[in-house]
């Protein structure tokens, strides 16, 4: 009997550890790949986020920029993203992330942590620290075995694409269609509301956003946030605990925010659920902000009267 | 807690480890430690399940001894036929209540009466079909003095609740479970690498063939009205595949777990889809359902005795409710019509028992009539599953509309094609490895078991790489909703 466990425990373990060396392999080539995508990244404004600013920001109409903003990205995401980046030799001199209520709502967390757990958790996994790794590898030995499989193809994937797809980039293929009540009642339920976390926030995005707060000001980085337009009546059934939460904790953590959130109000320039703009609203929304790039000016030079000009709030 | 999950493979190693290190030639002991576990097993679906699941034990234990000890048949019978109403009302009200009452409010409907059914707020408790159909099997037998009636009340709910078999089969009878619980077990370390091995294979049935088919078939069963009639038939022969390869994978682990325990549990399938002719195929189908059928149905009614008509009659009736035991719908109805209606031309001209060995026997390759009587019996399954897995009748008659139309001899459409080709060489594969082991319990019984060990592994790990990179998306096993 005894010999028998053995035997059988043996014959288990031998894969177990193959499939780990693959992984470890695999993040080390992984690794590689990050820091030359990093050196190469010759972009001296760099844009980030989820979908609301893969949306809505055409890079290739601002020079000198790139949008590397992924749909479904969490806050959580982009800081492992932005580490990544922020290595000796990268041109980055301003982050803007895009940053919103919805952001840290709990029902919008764990929608997205749901909905794509397997495919976009999987995503950011080499970009972690090998503590954060342990602990993830741990959990889906226990929970989700098939994530292991998702990894490897993954990480394999990352290395012919050079990390390529996690870039992301602009995307918007919304060009006929216009905000829609229903469609925004249902989004605004989605994303504030949930029924097991209740309308909550989602407190660890906060820790998140401070941490990044904390890398581009240890790398020497300008973080800049940006809030992008939404319509106005999605805005109004925000629940005002949020819009409040969120101004706090700007407040608090003393970052710059360029709130187009109130830019323009025409249905037309809004995907369905007014929550993202759509084709021609990217179009205006990029213009705008290649206008007040030109006008940047060094955040140690901003003097009190010009903020509202730059449309940059300094908090 | 499901046979493919994490949970599952953590249950069971501490359950075997107790059962044979802490409990090891204490047949008492291990008796009560596997009715702890099957119990613990069930009340992790819900825990008010297993509350009904001992009211039915305890039903058919006491009347099984009240009947012992009845001194008149009056009484006996009067305790048989409790047994038996209550079981059948359980299953009644929690299974059929709803159909029967909105079939029967849709019939005066049509008749020009409108009348709101009355339906009931019950969740099906999982297993019940399976459970229920245990305890009537033993009433019966005791009934008909086949057995005595079980006095240890550990060991019949452990006949009634074992774990491996308790959710979805092997429907098992007291004559053959009964005896293995009342010995001593001793532990086998090649029976256990035996069950370890019909494990692993069931596994690569539900993870990687019928999961795999299941992405596909859903899609087109669930856009029917959109798909070509290539495509629909390619629909169905994969839903095929995946109903034979999720059930018969269940009961490969069933009887693989069972068996880790030292415990042999009754044969389910025997390579259905390499049978000649219908018959056939339903004496190698969920084999433990047929077999009750015929026992405790077809036979008291008269079986295959007396004249055509009883025949004919017997055979639907045997169809039929064979049908209505899958589920409340009228398209497992009609599935068991349409089998009735498969077996009349072999029952009417009484060659119905003609292929009762295994195909090929002593050689690799069938004749070529021999794989055409396959195909043709494989086609015929095909399209009566199309009933089973449909949503409604009117969704079937819409699916074979569509199927049996111009489009029918285009090349099929799928979402993703590349993993359609995976998936069917994946069943090239699945097909010649159960074609190699036909005449065994499994396929991969004897494959491999005279090799060199690392041979031998290297084929192991070759079944588990796969599991590992062309497992499927997780799916329930369909029967556990029967």
């Amino acid at each position: 009997m005894r010999n028998f466990l053995l035997k059988v425990s043996a014959f288990l373990t031998l894969p177990a550890i193959l499939i780990l060396l693959i992984i470890a392999g695999l993040d080390m080539a992984n690794r590689n790949v990050t820091e030359r995508r990093a050196r190469d990244m010759d972009y001296a404004n760099v844009f980030m986020g989820d979908s609301h600013i893969a949306l809505a920001i055409d890079h290739s109409e601002m020079e000198g920029s790139i949008n590397i903003a992924r749909p479904a990205e969490l806050i959580g995401h982009s800081y492992h993203k932005l580490r990544s980046l922020l290595v000796s030799g990268s041109g980055i001199q301003n982050v803007f992330l895009g940053f919103s209520y919805h952001n840290i709502a709990k029902g919008h967390t764990s929608t997205i942590e749901s909905l794509h757990n397997g495919t976009i958790i999987t995503d950011y996994f080499y970009l972690h620290n090998w503590r954060e790794k342990a602990g993830m590898l741990l959990t889906w030995a226990v929970t989700e075995p098939s994530q292991f499989r998702t990894l490897i193809s993954k990480g394999w994937m990352n290395i012919s694409t050079r990390s390529k797809k996690l870039d992301g980039g602009f995307q918007n293929t919304f060009t006929e269609n216009t905000a829609t009540k229903s469609v925004m009642d249902k989004r605004i339920l989605t994303q504030f509301y949930d029924e097991t976390s209740g309308n909550g926030i989602e407190e660890k995005n906060l820790e998140y956003l401070a941490r990044i707060k904390e890398l581009c000001d240890s790398s020497g980085v300008r973080l800049i946030l940006v809030n992008t337009p939404i319509h106005p009546y999605y805005r109004s059934k925000i629940p005002a605990k949020f819009v409040q939460r969120y101004e706090r904790a700007l407040d608090s953590l003393q970052i710059e925010v360029m709130d187009l959130s109130r830019l323009f109000h025409d249905d037309k320039l809004f995907t369905f659920d007014g929550d993202h703009v759509s084709y021609e609203g990217a179009i205006i929304t990029t213009r705008h902000i290649g206008q007040r790039l030109k006008l940047l000016k060094p955040r140690d030079q901003i003097t009190n009267d010009e903020k509202d000009q730059h449309s940059i709030v300094i908090r | 807690m499901l046979f493919n999950t994490v949970e599952y493979a953590m249950f069971l190693p501490l359950v075997f480890v107790l059962h044979w290190l802490v409990a090891a030639n204490r047949p008492k002991l291990q008796n009560v430690l596997l009715l702890v576990a099957s119990y613990f097993f069930y009340s992790c679906w819900d825990w008010r399940f297993s509350l009904l699941l001992a009211f039915s034990t305890m039903l058919d234990f006491t009347t099984g001894l009240l009947m012992l000890r009845s001194r008149t048949d009056w009484a006996r019978r009067s305790w048989f036929w409790i047994s038996v109403i209550v079981n059948l009302g359980l299953l009644g009200v929690f299974k059929y209540f709803n159909f029967f009452s909105e079939s029967f409010a849709a019939a005066l409907t049509r008749m020009g009466v409108s009348v709101d059914p009355f339906t009931l707020r019950v969740i099906l408790p999982v297993g019940i079909s399976f459970y229920t159909f245990h305890g009537l099997s033993y009433v019966i037998d005791i009934y008909k003095r086949r057995i005595e009636a079980e006095k240890d009340i550990i060991d019949y709910a452990l006949f009634v609740s074992f774990f491996p078999l308790l959710v979805a089969g092997p429907i098992e009878r007291a004559t053959h479970l009964l005896p293995q619980l009342k010995t001593n077990r001793h532990f086998d370390s090649s029976r256990a690498v035996d069950g370890l091995r019909q494990i692993l294979w069931g596994l690569f049935k539900k993870i990687v063939i019928a999961d795999n088919c299941a992405m596909f078939a859903d899609q087109i069963f669930g856009n029917s009205a959109e798909q070509t009639g290539s495509t629909l038939l390619l629909g169905a022969v994969f839903f095929a595949f995946q109903i034979y390869a999720d059930f018969s994978g269940y009961s490969d682990i069933a009887q693989g777990t069972a068996r880790l325990f030292g415990i042999e549990l009754l044969r389910n399938f025997a390579f259905p889809y390499f049978s000649r002719d219908i018959a056939e195929f339903w004496r190698r189908w969920h084999i433990s359902l047929s077999s009750w059928f015929r026992d405790y149905l077809y036979i008291p009614l008269g079986g295959s005795r007396g004249g055509t008509a009883a025949k004919v009659r017997n055979t639907f009736i045997i169809f039929l409710v064979s049908g209505l035991w899958h589920g409340a719908n009228w398209t497992f109805l009609a599935w068991g019509f349409l089998n009735a209606l498969y077996f009349m031309p072999l029952l009417l001209s009484s060659r119905n028992r003609e292929n009762l060995g295994t195909v090929a026997q002593g050689r690799s390759l069938p004749t070529t009539g021999e794989f055409f009587q396959m195909a043709t019996t494989f086609l015929l399954t095909v399209m009566a599953w199309v009933f089973f897995r449909a949503n409604d009748l009117t969704h079937a008659i819409q699916y074979f509309q569509g199927m049996l139309s111009p489009t029918l001899f285009t090349l099929p459409v799928l979402q993703k094609p590349v993993t359609g080709i995976i998936l069917c060489i994946l069943l090239g594969l699945f097909l010649s490895l159960e074609w190699l082991g036909r005449n065994e319990k499994y396929a991969i019984e004897r494959i491999g078991v005279t090799w060199a060990r690392p041979l031998r592994y290297s084929m192991y790990y070759a079944i588990m790489a796969i599991i590992f990179w062309y497992g499927g998306k997780d799916q329930q096993f369909i029967y556990f909703q029967f």
